[in-house]
């Protein structure tokens, strides 16, 4: 064996575990979805492409991919906003109450998101807050937690009050690069305020590949969106009908696991798991490109 | 006509040990170009950002004319402001850039794109109006805000260090510009910079700032010429002006332990000699001081001569054409007239 080979001899291990661990079970995923195959009926026969064609005239998958969407954009436009806001106070308060600030808007970064599902629950939120608005204050009305744009809205604020405070971290970087000089030049000039956040501030923001970057990672993470819309099935009593009102995709691919109504059916539940990955990596090579501009 | 006057300000900023800005009392006449001149970390800054409002004074009182302006907000004291690094906003053309001032005061914007272009043709940058300032070079950023601060048509024009990021050839181009635009906006100019040929070219007056204090206001010619302290005579002029310790008689000097002809009224006993580098003569006959060559620079236009006197390492600015002595001796010749005596601390005597 000549000197040169030698290197690619160590590399062997290594690269058996990588294919073991990762390119492996995608790879059995993505043959499994060719196949017909469940738990309940485990021989498998080979369908082609039959359960991928299948998905595509499926109401319920269409549904949950609507639903996905919605919360997708909702979750992070919400978060970058609130972000926003939350950089703004930091920077322009001062230095004692900056830091003491940036701890508190930090802590739910830790918290696990199914927590905020309880957090934000009707039982625990809505409750005491609609005996407060329907008795206490006698406005005869109460928030209806059933509507649709009110529990859109309330898993859209729970993702946000976990992710915002990344999204106020990466702003409050961009705000703190930007020269000071800028806002002397305008304060001299005449500008008010307003006007220095919407000609100064926000352009920075929105033009700094970093928060481009962290936008689209929260997306492609958001897209795997399960632990709070799971929450919601039983807050609104649909935790047993495939296809409900807050079924993401990662919430239908486990009811459809779980429910006693099927026999396990693998091969398709593996066919929308293959979609879901193919649009969390198309997001992730747009970071990888956006990420490499970055570090030029 | 006085038209801003600065009565005792001080400044000091937060947890710093000493003023930033102490007790300074400055008159700046209307339509005037004061240079306001130091090293860096003199306060010159600091003073130039209390004038536009952008800090404020921890005591004394600012006045515009006849108003206060102490409680008056940057936005409303009616000037302009010219940074060092440009501070152009990178989002905006030119166009916008230069606009801005008037947008965002929320002015008559009816004549806009006329006076945006005059004043691009002014400052030569008119076929740059629709680019960004990210494609510019650093002198055209430099005139774009210019023309952002132009438009604004301000009583009072604040520069700080306007020209520290420009390359020497476009320093000197730019410099000649700003003297053209005080002329032709007449109103009052003032200018921050460590850079004394900028002051001496541009400058009706120079303030003269060291350690927060205020040394000297005076026309360029009688601050070079009549320094009221020593450290400006070692702090202007290149190169700069050698100094001695030395003792005074009445009727002689003892310079560099050589003992010199020189009367005058300074009672003083110990005293210190500044002598220009250009005033220092080379003769073949027996000079006032006598040293010996160390090492000449020739500087195109002229050439220093480094002597060795006793203890001191002096410069003598000579003609390109002199002829050095070659034995390594030297003769200097000086007149009574340039020898300017300076107390133990630096104060100007007589």
């Amino acid at each position: 064996m000549t000197n040169l080979k030698v290197p690619y001899v160590f590399l062997i291990p290594c690269l058996v575990i990588i294919f073991l661990a990762g390119i492996g079970p995608v790879l059995q995923s993505f043959l499994l979805s060719l196949s017909e195959f469940s738990l309940a009926n485990p021989s498998r026969a080979p369908v082609g492409f039959h359960n991928y064609i299948a998905l595509l005239s499926d109401s319920i998958f269409w549904k949950s991919i609507q639903v996905t969407l919605l919360l997708v954009f909702g979750s992070v436009f919400l978060e970058f906003v609130v972000g926003i806001f939350l950089a703004l106070l930091i920077t322009s308060s001062g230095q004692r109450a900056r830091s003491i600030f940036s701890s508190i808007f930090v802590i739910p970064i830790a918290i696990a998101p199914i927590v905020t599902g309880i957090l934000w629950s009707p039982n625990s939120v809505f409750d005491d807050l609609n005996t407060l608005l329907y008795y206490g204050l006698s406005l005869g009305t109460y928030i209806d937690t059933t509507r649709p744009v009110i529990y859109y809205s309330l898993i859209m604020i729970s993702d946000a009050y976990i992710w915002a405070p990344l999204l106020m971290l990466v702003t409050v970087a961009i705000i703190r690069s930007i020269p000071r000089e800028q806002y002397e030049a305008a304060e001299v000039m005449g500008a008010s305020s307003w006007t220095k956040f919407n000609k100064i501030t926000f352009p920075a923001i929105i033009a700094s590949p970093a928060i481009i970057v962290t936008l689209l990672l929260r997306m492609a993470d958001a897209f795997r969106m399960f632990e709070v819309p799971y929450a919601w099935n039983f807050w609104l009593g649909q935790d047993s009908e495939l296809g409900a009102s807050v079924d993401t995709v990662s919430v239908l691919m486990w009811k459809m696991f779980s429910s006693t109504m099927y026999d396990f059916p693998i091969a398709q539940i593996t066919a929308i798991s293959i979609v879901l990955l193919i649009i969390t990596l198309s997001l992730c090579a747009l970071v990888l490109r956006r990420s490499s501009s970055l570090l030029d | 006509m006085t038209f801003v006057s600065l009565k005792n300000i001080s400044k000091r900023f937060k947890n710093a040990e000493s003023d930033a800005v102490s007790n300074i009392d400055l008159k700046i006449e209307n339509k005037e170009f004061l240079v306001i001149l130091g090293p860096s970390g003199s306060g010159k800054s600091s003073l130039l950002r209390l004038i536009a409002g952008l800090e404020e004074s921890t005591s004394g009182e600012i006045y515009f004319g006849n108003e206060l302006m102490n409680d008056v907000s940057p936005r409303e004291r009616d000037v302009s402001m010219v940074f060092q690094n440009f501070a152009l906003f990178p989002n905006m053309t030119v166009f916008e850039n230069i606009a801005f001032p008037i947008r965002a005061s929320g002015k008559d914007t009816t004549n806009l794109d006329d006076e945006v272009k005059r004043i691009a043709s002014l400052l030569k940058i008119e076929d740059l109006l629709e680019r960004k300032p990210g494609a510019l070079s650093g002198g055209e950023q430099q005139r774009v805000s210019l023309g952002r601060a132009i438009i604004k048509k301000p009583k009072i024009f604040l520069m700080d260090e306007p020209l520290s990021n420009l390359d020497a050839s476009l320093r000197a181009e730019l410099r000649t510009e700003i003297k053209k635009l005080h002329e032709k906006l007449g109103i009052t100019f003032i200018y921050v910079t460590h850079d004394q040929t900028e002051a001496m070219t541009m400058a009706d007056r120079i303030a003269l700032i060291k350690d927060g204090k205020l040394l000297q206001v005076d026309k360029p010619e009688e601050i070079y010429n009549s320094p009221n302290h020593s450290w400006i005579g070692s702090f202007l002029g290149s190169p700069p002006m050698n100094l001695f310790h030395s003792v005074n008689s009445g009727d002689s000097l003892v310079i560099a332990s050589q003992k010199i002809n020189f009367k005058s009224s300074v009672k003083s006993n110990k005293v210190v000699v500044g002598i220009r580098p250009e005033n220092l003569h080379i003769t073949s006959e027996k000079g006032r001081l006598t040293g010996s060559v160390l090492s000449t620079e020739y500087l195109g236009d002229s050439k220093i001569i480094n002597v060795k006197l006793d203890d001191y390492i002096i410069k003598v600015k000579v003609p390109h054409d002199s002829i050095i002595p070659n034995d390594h001796d030297i003769n200097l010749d000086f007149s009574d007239n340039d020898v300017k005596l300076f107390d133990i601390d630096g104060k100007h005597l007589g």
